[in-house]
């Protein structure tokens, strides 16, 4: 839950940012910053050594720097390719820091029933879970869990919020996958 | 709107004088035959003088219990109160005979009298209803004992007494709701079960909000409670006693999580979705073998099933052919059979307890709707529209339905509503918070 | 509104569907039968036929005697070969509700064709309570 609210600050700051930019909120904006932070990140990091999220062991940098999330079309399991950059980060990290086990969070956005959507959610965790293991990671440090709709980073009713909802989180801790 | 809701309508055939084999009355005159093809669907007018306090000391429960009984009548849309002010006459006493003439008068068709005696802890209820046009009583009087806490109990087994002698039909007034209540902004909803009477009295909460609870549902004899909670950290399925409120994990097949879980009507069997590998499956488990059966095997997302009252089917979701729709299976599994075909999504079926109809949530350009179609497929009727409505449960006597509405925005909250299934009478069900997922009880004994 | 009139249709159909083959007969006499439609309309008016069901509609055939004054009888009113059918004693006693509120003070009646509508037989429609 810890990481949870600190990846929620996270992405409230790149929107803020994104919002002094643009006059208005842009959600495509605030994709891509996510996105290229992902992408880009490795560029950046090693030259500081400041600890937190400039430490490629900290599990900050693995939710802030490599990106902890990946995101998905309305009613889709499929990853994007900014979901797979972000996934190979992720499993490169996982590689390296082999005490860390994972539990993937599926998501959904509220357009839809409470079953549904719990299933839709562990399709989506599943997803990153089976990719994970494409790279190599050993199936017994990744667990899944489906949230449905139950717990929304973005409040609003529209797109805009929806397609920050449609995700898949991969939270990481010290210790037995129980 | 409590009046009429619409007058005589669709008048289609006339009527006509016509050579029958009706034996004519004295004069050698046939008599006029009529054929009436339409009415009114309007609230019956009833009055309902205070009941008498007939031990000193009782007039205070007297005027609960009539305001109760009044407010169930009220509340099904069927019947309308009239005012104390418009009556001309009150009954000398419970049991003295009433002056017809007067309730006549002020177009009453139904009058309903009582008494209530308060002894320490103990009270006695007693009805009579009459049926002004005809001046005589319908049924005859009830007398209810119970305890003083008990009052509202009593109050709706009179209020469902009058319903089922007036329409025929079970009453629905004495059950209860278990539902998840809620409270909190939508990105921090703290969820906890709560259980209460079917017209928001009485809440009591059955968990703490540590962990996110779903979807209770009651059995058939109201007695335990099936829901899926997040205390493991992973959807798993709880059985509550309601009695005890002790709670425990149901032993399902193996899987990463399971959800959706309903009972069989003897209770022995739970139904549920089980997720293994991302795939969402519906299993069964027999509560006193432990025996676990795979019921669905496909790649598709299968859940929320629902028992038929006789067992013999379930209804279930299903987004094989692309996306959510209803499908009905053996019980015992096997090829299922798709009902729905509408344009939109179909989920959360749920069966009729009279086993006539299966209550869905459908999901149309952008809107919810509270639905219901025959059993198989035919004559969809949508009940209700709104931004968010969801998870139909049905009323014991299957006449009305309740559900879980939520408003749209940042701001969004939940509440509970009921419609009648022709879809009259919506109404929003009074919760002390916001409320989702309702599962009505049965009548009580 | 939707919502009702979609109810309204509903019930239509199901009225048309379950008695739908019942036919339309004429006046053999030819006789102006106006009064009598408007005599119809009257009592349907009165006619509450409480809540639609899923067991389709059945119709009950009420007799009853009039006075000279256009009023029913109370006495007179009684149910035509009753067959026992689930929700036929309600149908009945709604039928009977609707002959007498809609007759006080009176039926809007010729009075000089007394002997026309003296003796009267009407089918009320009712919804059949979908048996358990």
């Amino acid at each position: 839950m810890k990481h949870f609210i600190k990846a929620a600050l996270v992405i409230g700051a790149l929107t803020l940012s994104a919002c002094t930019n643009a006059d208005r909120f842009d959600n495509a904006d605030a994709v891509d910053l996510s996105a290229q932070n992902a992408l880009n990140t490795p560029t950046t990091i090693d030259q500081t050594g400041l600890g937190g999220a400039n430490d490629p062991s900290s599990p900050q940098f693995f939710s802030q720097t490599i990106g902890d999330r990946v995101l998905f079309e309305v009613d889709t399991s499929t990853l994007t390719a900014a979901g797979r950059a972000t996934l190979d980060g992720q499993a490169g990290w996982l590689a390296t820091n082999s005490d860390y086990l994972a539990v993937i969070e599926g998501h959904a956005d509220e357009q839809g029933t409470r079953e549904y959507n719990l299933a839709l959610g562990a399709r989506r965790a599943n997803a990153v879970r089976e990719y994970l293991i494409s790279k190599g990671l050993a199936a017994s440090r990744i667990r899944t869990v489906s949230y449905g709709k139950e717990r929304p980073l973005e409040v609003c009713s529209a797109e805009s919020c929806y397609a920050q909802n449609r995700r898949a989180v991969t939270i990481i801790s010290i210790g037995q996958n129980s | 709107m409590m009046t009429k809701l619409m007058t005589a309508f669709a008048a289609t055939m006339i009527a006509l004088v016509s050579l029958g084999t009706v034996v004519a009355p004295a004069q050698a005159q046939e008599p006029l035959r009529l054929t009436l093809r339409d009415g009114v669907i309007e609230a019956l007018p009833f009055a309902l003088p205070s009941f008498e306090a007939e031990v000193a000391g009782s007039e205070q429960m007297a005027a609960d219990i009539s305001r109760v009984i009044a407010e169930d009548l009220n509340g099904t849309g069927l019947f309308r109160q009239i005012q104390s002010s418009a009556f001309i006459s009150t009954p000398a006493g419970f049991g003295s005979p009433i002056e017809f003439s007067d309730w006549r008068a002020i177009n009453a068709q139904a009058l309903i009298t009582g008494a209530v005696a308060v002894n320490g802890s103990q009270v006695t209820v007693k009805f009579r209803l009459y049926d002004v046009f005809s001046g005589a009583e319908m049924g005859e009087g009830l007398q209810f004992a119970g305890t003083t806490d008990g009052w509202r109990r009593m109050s709706h087994k009179v209020a469902d007494a009058v319903y089922s002698r007036i329409t025929g039909e079970a009453g629905y007034f004495d059950s209860r709701i278990v539902y998840v209540a809620e409270t909190g902004p939508k990105d921090d909803r703290a969820k906890r079960l709560a259980i209460m009477d079917y017209d928001g009295a009485n809440v009591q909460y059955l968990t703490d909000s540590s962990a996110i609870v779903l979807a209770p549902r009651f059995s058939a004899t109201g007695d335990r409670v099936l829901y899926t909670s997040y205390e493991s950290g992973f959807p798993r399925i709880n059985v509550l006693d309601v009695a005890t409120v002790g709670r425990q994990q149901l032993t399902t097949a193996p899987g990463d999580m399971a959800f959706s879980p309903r009972f069989s009507l003897d209770g022995r069997q739970v139904i549920y979705s089980l997720i293994n590998g991302g795939n969402t499956d519906i299993y069964r488990t027999d509560l006193a073998t432990g025996q676990n059966t795979r019921l669905t095997n496909t790649p598709a997302i299968e859940t929320a099933p629902s028992f038929s009252p006789d067992g013999s089917q379930i209804v279930f979701e299903s987004d094989r052919s692309g996306t959510q729709q209803l499908y009905v299976m053996s019980a015992n599994g096997g090829e299922p059979q798709r009902i729905s075909f509408g344009n939109g999504r179909y989920g959360t079926p749920v069966w009729s307890p009279r086993g006539d109809l299966i209550a869905f949530t459908k999901q149309e350009a952008g809107r919810f709707h509270i639905g219901v179609m025959r059993t198989d497929g035919t004559e969809e009727r949508l009940l209700t529209s709104s931004f968010l409505d969801e998870g139909p449960t049905w009323a014991p006597n299957g006449r009305v339905i309740m559900f879980g509405r939520e408003t749209q925005g940042a701001d969004g909250t939940t509440a509970l509503y009921s419609v009648d299934i022709t879809g009259r009478n919506l109404r929003r069900v009074s919760t002390p918070q916001g409320g989702s997922d309702p599962s009505w009880g049965p009548l009580q004994r | 509104m939707r919502v009702l009139a979609a109810v309204l249709s509903v019930w239509a159909a199901g009225v048309a569907a379950d008695h739908g083959t019942e036919e339309v007969m004429g006046d053999p006499n030819g006789a102006n039968i106006a009064w009598a439609e408007n005599f119809k309309a009257q009592i349907a008016s009165c006619l509450n036929l409480g809540q639609q069901t899923n067991g389709g509609v059945a119709f009950v055939s009420v007799s009853f005697e009039m006075t000279p004054n256009a009023r029913p009888a109370e006495y007179s009113i009684q149910l035509l070969n009753p067959t026992g059918r689930a929700g036929e004693a309600e149908g009945f006693e709604a039928a009977r509700r609707a002959i007498l509120r809609c007759g006080q003070p009176s039926y809007a009646l010729p009075l000089d064709l007394f002997s026309q509508w003296r003796h009267v037989e009407i089918s009320f429609p009712y919804f059949v309570p979908v048996s358990e």
